[in-house]
C-alpha cells in the first residue's frame, strides 16, 4: 500500500506542478492516471519512483519506506517505464543477463512469452529496434520484473494496434492481489477495460480519486438523440449525444472514461 | 425516454460465459478459464472478471472448487436459457412494449407481428 | 560474504558492461591510443626508428649518426598520466548514465554499493592501464635495442670507443626505468592521483546542470584553499629570495592532502547519488 500525504512539488516556487495530493493506493488494483498535458502526471510518477523529491508531503510504501531515502529497499519494490525509455547498446540477452538480476522476482518465462507475443526477435540489438519495438521491449521487461509497484508512463504511446491488444492481455495476466499498477495516459481507450480506479489530476490537485464501481453507482453513461434537463454533461457523437446523468434507477451502465474526463475538465461533475 | 446505455462490462462478460456454455465450448462439470486467463483473453481487468464469476456463482451457473478453479454446473444450459428469458422479459421486451405503447401501436398489431415473427 | 561479493559483482558488471564500455579490450585500446599520442608529444624522435624510416644516409657522417643514436632519450615521464586519462575517458559514459538514464536511477543498488563499485573500477582500470603502459614501454625499448644496439656497438668500435655500454640493458635505459616499476612510492601516488582525479570528474559531471551550484562553488573554493596552504607549506622563500621546496613536500601532498580531498569527493559522490534528478 502506498500512502501519499499532502504531496507538493514545483521546479519554480511560483509555478507549482503538484499542489496538494493525498491518497492511498491499494494493492491488487490497476490505477488510471489521467490529466491534460503538463498537469503533473509524469511528475507524480517520478515522485512515486523516487526520482524527484517532494517539496512538501511524504510518499511512503507500506508506511515503512519513504521515497526520499532512495534506499535499495524502496527501489526493489518498484519499476518504472518512462514515456521515452533510454536506448541501450546491448543485445537483448546481454541486457537481461545484466539487469534482471537486480529484481529477485524476475520471471524469465514471462519475459520470453512477452517477447514472442510482441514479435521481437529475441537476440536483437536494442538500439537498432524501432521506437515502438524498443518500447515494447521495455514493457516486456517491466512486466517480467514482478515488482509490487509498476509505473507506466504512456505505455501504449508508439505501439501499433495489435501490440496494444497484446499489452492489454499481458497486463491482465501479470496483475495480482499484491501489485499496484499505475498507468498514466492520454489514450484512455487503449486501457479502459483494465482500469479499476481512476485518478484525474487537474492543476496539481486530484479532482477525481474514485474506483469505477463507485463512479457507476453515482452516474449513468448513455446515448440519446434528445438533450433533456437531467443530463449533467453531453458530447456530440455523430447522430447522437453521449451523456452522463445521475444514476436514478440504481442500474449500472458501462463507463466511458473519456467522457467522464471531459466532464471533469468542464467542471460539470 | 429514449436513451440507450451499454451494459456494464461485468454483465457483458456474464453474457460471454453464457454463450460459451450454450455453444458447448465450455461443457458441464469441466473447468473453465481462470479469472486471470479470461481477463487476458478479453483484455479486461481480472477484478471485473471476478465480479462476473461471483454473479455466475450466485446464479448457480458455475461453482468453485477450492484450489482448483471454476467449473460449469450440471444443466447450466437450461438455467441460462431460463435466465435469458427472464432478463429479456424484464428489460428489452418491457422497453419495446413501452415504446410501442407510446407510439400508439395497438395490441392487435403486436399479436399479429408476433404471429408473423 | 559470498552474497556481498556477488552483489558488488553485479553492480560492477552493470557499470562496465551495461552503462559503459569498460573491458580489458577497451582499456587496452585506449591505453594504446594514449601511448601512441604520448610518443607524438614527448618522444617524436623515436617514431622514425620504430617505423623504420630512419635514413642513415641523411647524416653527414657516421660519427654524427652515432651521436644521434647515442643521445636517444626515451622520456617516460608523460606516460604517468596515461592510466589516469584512460580511466577518466572510460568513466565518462557510466557517470552520464547516472544522470540521464531512468533505469539506472531506479536500480535497486544501495548508494554506498555504487560508490564502492565505482572505486573498484577506478582502481582496476588504473592498474590495468599501468600494466599495459609498462608493457608497451618494455616492448618498445626491447625492440629498439634489438634493432639498433649492435649497430651502435659497431659504430662505437669504429671510432675506438669500447665497452661504453656494459650491457645491452644500459642502452636506451634499462627496463627498470619505468615510472611505475621504479618504486612503489610512484605506484601508490599514481593510484591516489587517479582516485582523486576520477572522483573529481565524477562529481563535476553529476553536479553540472544541477542547481547545487553552491556545492560546486564550495568544492572549487576548498580546492583553492588547499592549494593555497599547499603552496605556503611546501614552498618557502629563503633569505636569498629563492624558492625552495621542503623535504616532506611529496609525502604531504600524496599522503595527506590528496587522501583528504579524495574522502571529501567520495562523500560528495555518495550524497549526489541520493539526490533527485534535475
Amino acid at each position: 500500500m502506498i500512502t501519499i500525504n499532502n504531496l507538493g512539488f514545483y521546479y519554480k516556487k511560483e509555478k507549482p506542478i503538484v499542489k496538494s495530493i493525498s491518497t492511498q493506493l491499494q494493492s491488487g488494483k490497476i490505477y488510471g492516471l489521467l490529466g491534460l498535458n503538463g498537469e503533473g502526471k509524469t511528475t507524480l510518477l517520478k515522485l512515486l519512483a523516487g526520482l524527484l523529491f517532494p517539496k512538501t508531503g511524504v510518499i511512503t510504501i507500506d508506511n515503512k519506506f519513504p521515497s526520499t531515502e532512495r534506499s535499495k529497499e524502496y527501489f526493489e519494490q518498484l519499476y518504472m517505464v518512462p514515456d521515452q525509455p533510454t536506448s541501450s547498446a546491448l543485445h537483448i540477452p546481454e541486457f537481461i543477463k545484466i539487469y534482471s538480476i537486480f529484481y529477485k522476482d524476475f520471471s524469465h518465462q514471462l519475459f520470453e512469452e512477452a517477447l514472442i507475443a510482441f514479435n521481437i526477435a529475441p537476440k536483437s540489438k536494442i538500439k537498432s529496434l524501432s521506437f515502438g519495438q524498443q518500447k515494447k521491449f521495455h514493457l516486456a521487461f517491466a512486466l517480467a520484473t514482478n515488482t509490487k509497484l509498476l509505473l507506466l508512463d504512456e505505455p501504449t504511446n508508439g505501439l501499433d494496434i495489435p501490440s496494444k491488444a497484446i499489452f492489454r492481455k499481458l497486463l491482465a495476466k501479470v496483475t495480482d492481489d499484491e501489485k499496484i499498477i499505475i498507468i498514466s495516459t492520454h489514450l484512455v481507450h487503449d486501457i479502459e477495460n483494465l482500469i479499476d480506479h481512476v485518478l484525474i489530476i487537474k492543476e496539481g490537485l486530484l479532482v477525481l480519486d474514485s474506483n469505477i464501481n463507485a463512479i457507476l453507482q453515482l452516474y449513468s453513461f448513455g446515448y440519446t438523440s434528445m438533450l433533456t434537463d437531467d443530463i449533467l454533461y453531453s458530447e456530440k457523437s455523430i447522430a447522437n449525444y453521449k451523456t452522463i446523468r445521475h444514476n436514478q434507477d440504481n442500474r449500472e451502465t458501462a463507463i466511458d472514461i473519456e467522457l467522464l474526463f471531459n466532464a471533469i475538465q468542464d467542471q460539470k461533475l | 425516454m429514449d436513451f440507450n446505455t451499454d451494459k456494464p462490462i461485468y454483465l457483458q462478460i456474464v453474457e460471454y460465459v453464457y454463450e460459451r456454455i450454450l455453444q458447448q465450448e465450455w461443457p458441464e462439470d469441466t473447468k473453465i478459464l481462470s479469472v486471470r486467463d479470461l481477463g487476458a483473453e478479453l483484455e479486461v481487468n481480472p477484478n471485473t472478471v471476478m465480479r462476473s464469476y461471483e454473479k455466475l456463482q450466485n446464479d448457480n451457473i458455475i461453482y468453485n472448487k477450492r484450489g482448483i478453479g471454476f467449473f460449469v454446473v450440471k444443466d447450466a444450459s437450461i438455467l441460462i436459457k431460463k435466465l435469458r428469458v427472464e432478463s429479456f422479459k424484464a428489460n428489452e421486451l418491457v422497453q419495446a412494449l413501452h415504446t410501442a405503447k407510446l407510439l400508439g401501436i395497438s395490441e392487435q398489431e403486436i399479436v399479429t407481428l408476433y404471429k408473423h415473427a | 560474504m559470498r552474497n556481498t561479493l556477488k552483489k558488488h559483482y553485479y553492480s560492477i558488471r552493470e557499470i562496465c558492461h551495461g552503462s559503459g564500455y569498460i573491458s580489458l579490450l577497451s582499456i587496452t585500446l585506449i591505453t594504446l591510443l594514449l601511448y601512441v599520442l604520448s610518443l607524438f608529444f614527448a618522444n617524436k624522435q623515436i617514431i622514425p626508428l620504430l617505423i623504420g624510416t630512419l635514413n642513415k644516409n641523411a647524416f653527414a657522417s657516421n660519427t654524427e649518426y652515432l651521436i644521434f643514436l647515442e643521445s636517444l632519450n626515451f622520456n617516460n615521464e608523460l606516460t604517468i598520466i596515461i592510466p589516469i586519462l584512460c580511466t577518466i575517458i572510460l568513466l565518462v559514459n557510466p557517470t552520464n548514465q547516472l544522470k540521464s538514464n531512468t533505469l539506472n536511477r531506479i536500480l535497486p543498488i544501495a548508494a554506498k554499493d555504487k560508490v564502492i563499485s565505482f572505486l573498484v573500477i577506478i582502481i582496476g582500470c588504473t592498474i590495468i592501464s599501468i600494466f599495459i603502459t609498462t608493457l608497451l614501454d618494455f616492448a618498445i625499448k626491447q625492440y629498439l635495442r634489438s634493432k639498433y644496439f649492435n649497430e651502435v656497438l659497431t659504430l662505437q668500435e669504429s671510432i675506438g670507443e669500447l665497452y661504453k655500454y656494459r650491457t645491452r640493458n644500459g642502452y636506451l635505459f634499462s627496463v627498470d626505468y619505468s615510472p611505475f616499476l621504479n618504486s612503489t612510492k610512484h605506484l601508490s601516488s599514481i593510484l591516489i592521483l587517479s582516485l582523486v582525479c576520477n572522483t573529481l570528474i565524477i562529481n563535476f559531471i553529476l553536479l553540472f546542470q544541477k542547481y547545487s551550484i553552491i556545492k560546486g562553488i564550495s568544492l572549487i573554493v576548498s580546492v583553492l584553499f588547499i592549494a593555497f596552504y599547499l603552496r605556503n607549506s611546501l614552498i618557502k622563500m629563503n633569505h636569498n629570495m629563492a624558492l625552495e621546496v621542503t623535504s616532506y613536500a611529496y609525502e604531504t601532498v600524496y599522503y595527506i592532502y590528496f587522501p583528504i580531498m579524495f574522502i571529501c569527493l567520495i562523500m560528495s559522490f555518495y550524497f549526489l547519488l541520493k539526490q533527485k534528478e534535475n
